[in-house]
């Protein structure tokens, strides 16, 4: 095999497409590197800026109280107070949760560029910030932006499409086949050292594109880790192609002939499956209509605000340790309406939200299924993962806000309700959000599941060589 | 040395037999010259004992190696040169010779190859230009330099001087003898009658796969090859 290999690297040297088609990519790979890179500076800059927004209006609700302590101002609105939970809530409370960003966020974006990463969550209903009314970009959706993840997903296919298509079938045409099938040599390790040296040298210049693309644009070295994963899982998704590639060109009799082979297993494998499978999954789980449920919401709002008083009657017979205790009459009527109107708001959009959230959980169930059929939703789907930008991570983080609302709305509750005199600033809940650990089986799984059809192909290609 | 023994072969697409029941054995130093019309059977014969075709019935050897179950080490005893010798453009004619040689599994210095491409005739100008630029008769030279460079014990030419103009084609005519004279045995497929009453020990003529004819040197000398050939085909 050595002498092959070495044999081989004379015509690689003079292979103009292999080395067109190896630049190429390397620079679509650099150039998705920096735009992952620069979106995910941009998404930090953005959770900074507001994470820094909410310490300031923390920090200025401390110095506030303490100063309107020593010297009250005179006429002050409650709302303005921060020593009034109206006002700390109104004027000060600027808490934001956030979706932490993965170290390796750069290498996949997703729809992180589509779903918020930071919501400002309120003792309002959910429905009043969490702003998810699916405002997608259809060509977006369809493309993905031009990450690293999108080079190794579309681009590199069509690069090994490019280089190995031809590498039997130029021979046969060329009429050096029946020379070299003159030799004593087998024909099926000639072919595999022409196959083995160009994807060794495509997929390792690959890697190490990726590895220096990464510092050198300024990823963080803690996530090398990550990136070395997923460059083990593009590498076995760089086999796959190169696999398939050897078993079209063994049973091709002409290079078009296998290209057009090729590049049909491209359009079903990147294109069509993914997109027939959302079809499909839409179909059979259909998510209920946002907006019959935005107008029903509306419709719940108004009735539960013409009815206020009403629901404020009955929230309080609810929840009678809530009552107003020897307070002035009235004072509280406005917000005790409003917690009663946003109690039954919520109470109104749980099964609808209910439903939106079980047929997702229904198509992400079937996606998980599915996506062992194309190895192009394989390394997406472990793409996302590694870069915590995958929809589960992401409905996760949606529970957790769920979790923080309830948290807030019980913690407000009786604090706007009696109008207490307000220094709980450190008490005021949190975004509880952790991270599963790392699965290390899945990723082990996605690997197996792109080297064993791999594998497979290259045993049914060593059987079929020849004129 | 090159053998075929009751050899048959029927292409799914024919009717009829491409080889039917051959025997014929090249002993070394012998050049046994096949002729006979296109679709005669020769060059399947050829690519029988070159383990292309695998024959349905019947044997082909190479030193007494089965092709079909020694592919490699037959291969190793055997060169060949097509008709078209079909080389790497993008390659030198020295690197082409390189390319085969190594693949055969000889290493030669730079100087050897060049003597190589000599004694097959080859312009030493030649010699370092892409093959790419080269006529059918340079690359055929090149073709014939491989042959000598695997430095096998038979050679299996299929219509080698095809397209030749007269004085290559009698240079190759030398070339044959002499490697006859070292002890080559020779099996070459060829409608040229003149090279093969010139240069053949024997001549074999093909018709529907059987032979029909086989001349030894002697008969060679006094038969008008020609009309053999013609009456063979009207029959």
């Amino acid at each position: 095999m050595p002498t092959l290999l070495r044999l081989e690297w004379r015509h690689v040297r003079r292979d103009l497409a292999f080395w067109l088609a190896t630049l190429l990519l390397v620079a679509a790979l650099i150039y998705g590197l920096a735009n992952g890179l620069a979106w995910t500076r941009f998404q930090a800059s953005t959770i900074r800026q507001a994470e820094t927004l909410a310490a300031e209006r923390l920090a200025a609700a401390r110095t506030d109280a303490a100063k309107f302590d020593q010297a009250p101002p005179a006429n002050l609105s409650p709302n303005l107070d921060p020593r009034d939970t109206r006002g700390f809530e109104f004027n000060y409370l600027r808490r934001f949760a956030v979706l932490p960003q993965a170290p390796a966020a750069a290498l996949a974006v997703g729809q992180s560029d589509l779903l918020p990463s930071l919501h400002r969550v309120t003792y309002r209903p959910r429905d009043s910030f969490l702003h998810n009314y699916e405002i997608e970009n259809p060509l977006r959706l369809m493309l993905g932006r031009f990450d690293a993840t999108f080079v190794a997903l579309y681009l590199l296919p069509l690069a090994v499409i490019v280089i190995a298509h031809g590498l039997l079938a130029r021979e046969r045409a060329g009429g050096t086949l029946a020379l070299l099938q003159a030799q004593p040599l087998s024909l099926t390790r000639w072919l595999a050292a022409r196959f083995f040296l160009r994807g060794g040298i495509l997929l390792g210049v690959f890697a190490v594109a990726t590895w220096a693309g990464w510092l050198g644009l300024g990823g963080a070295p803690s996530a090398l880790g990550a990136v070395t994963v997923w460059l083990a899982l593009v590498l076995a998704y760089g086999a796959f192609w190169f696999a398939l590639a050897w078993f079209v060109a063994s049973h091709s009799t002409s290079a078009s002939g296998s290209a057009l082979s090729l590049a049909a297993t491209w359009l079903f494998f990147v294109i069509l499956f993914p997109a027939g499978l959302n079809l499909a999954l839409t179909q059979l789980y259909p998510p209920p209509s946002r907006a019959a449920f935005q107008d029903e919401l509306r419709e719940g709002t108004d009735d539960a605000s013409r009815r206020g008083s009403q629901l404020l009657a009955q929230y309080l017979e609810d929840h009678p340790e809530l009552a107003p205790a020897g307070k002035p009459g009235n004072e509280n009527d406005f917000f005790r309406v409003r917690f009663a109107v946003n109690a039954e708001v919520e109470r109104l959009a749980a099964p609808l939200r209910a439903a939106f959230t079980a047929q997702l959980g229904r198509q992400q169930t079937a996606i998980e299924h599915l996506r062992w059929l194309s190895p192009t939703l394989v390394l997406h789907h472990e793409s996302l993962v590694l870069a915590g930008t995958d929809r589960a991570r992401h409905q996760r983080w949606l529970a957790a806000i769920g979790d923080l609302h309830t948290r807030t709305v019980d913690f407000f509750a009786p604090r706007l309700l009696r109008s207490a005199n307000f220094r709980d600033y450190d008490q005021v809940p949190a975004l509880d959000f952790r991270e599963p650990p790392p699965q290390r089986i899945a990723f082990l799984a996605a690997l197996a599941a792109l080297l064993i059809p791999a594998s497979a192909l290259l045993l049914l290609s060593g059987r079929r060589v020849g004129l | 040395m090159l053998t075929t023994e009751a050899l048959t072969k029927r292409f799914p697409s024919a009717a009829a037999l491409a080889v039917d029941n051959l025997t014929l054995n090249v002993a070394p130093g012998e050049l046994f010259a096949l002729l006979g019309p296109n679709g005669a059977g020769k060059t399947t014969t050829i690519n029988c004992l070159l383990g292309f075709v695998t024959p349905d019935a019947g044997r082909a050897l190479i030193d007494g190696l089965d092709v079909t179950r020694e592919p490699l080490e037959t291969k190793r005893r055997v060169a060949y040169i097509p008709e078209q010798v079909n080389l790497y453009g993008y390659f030198s004619g020295v690197e082409n010779l390189a390319y085969f040689s190594e693949l055969a599994g000889h290493r030669y210095p730079d100087a050897g190859l060049r003597k190589f491409l000599a004694v097959a005739g080859l312009e030493p100008a030649a010699h370092d230009r892409r093959v790419a630029g080269y006529s059918k008769g340079m690359r055929q030279k090149v073709g014939i330099a491989i042959a000598l460079a695997k430095q096998a014990k038979a050679l299996l030419l299929d219509e080698p001087t095809s397209g030749l103009d007269p004085s290559a084609s009698h240079e190759f005519s030398q070339l044959l003898h002499q490697l006859r004279e070292q002890g080559l045995a020779i099996l070459m497929a060829t409608h040229d009658l003149f090279r093969a009453k010139q240069d053949a020990t024997r001549v074999g003529i093909m018709r529907h796969g059987r032979l029909a004819h086989i001349l030894t040197a002697d008969e060679l000398g006094h038969t008008d090859l020609e009309k053999l050939y013609l009456e063979t085909m009207g029959n």
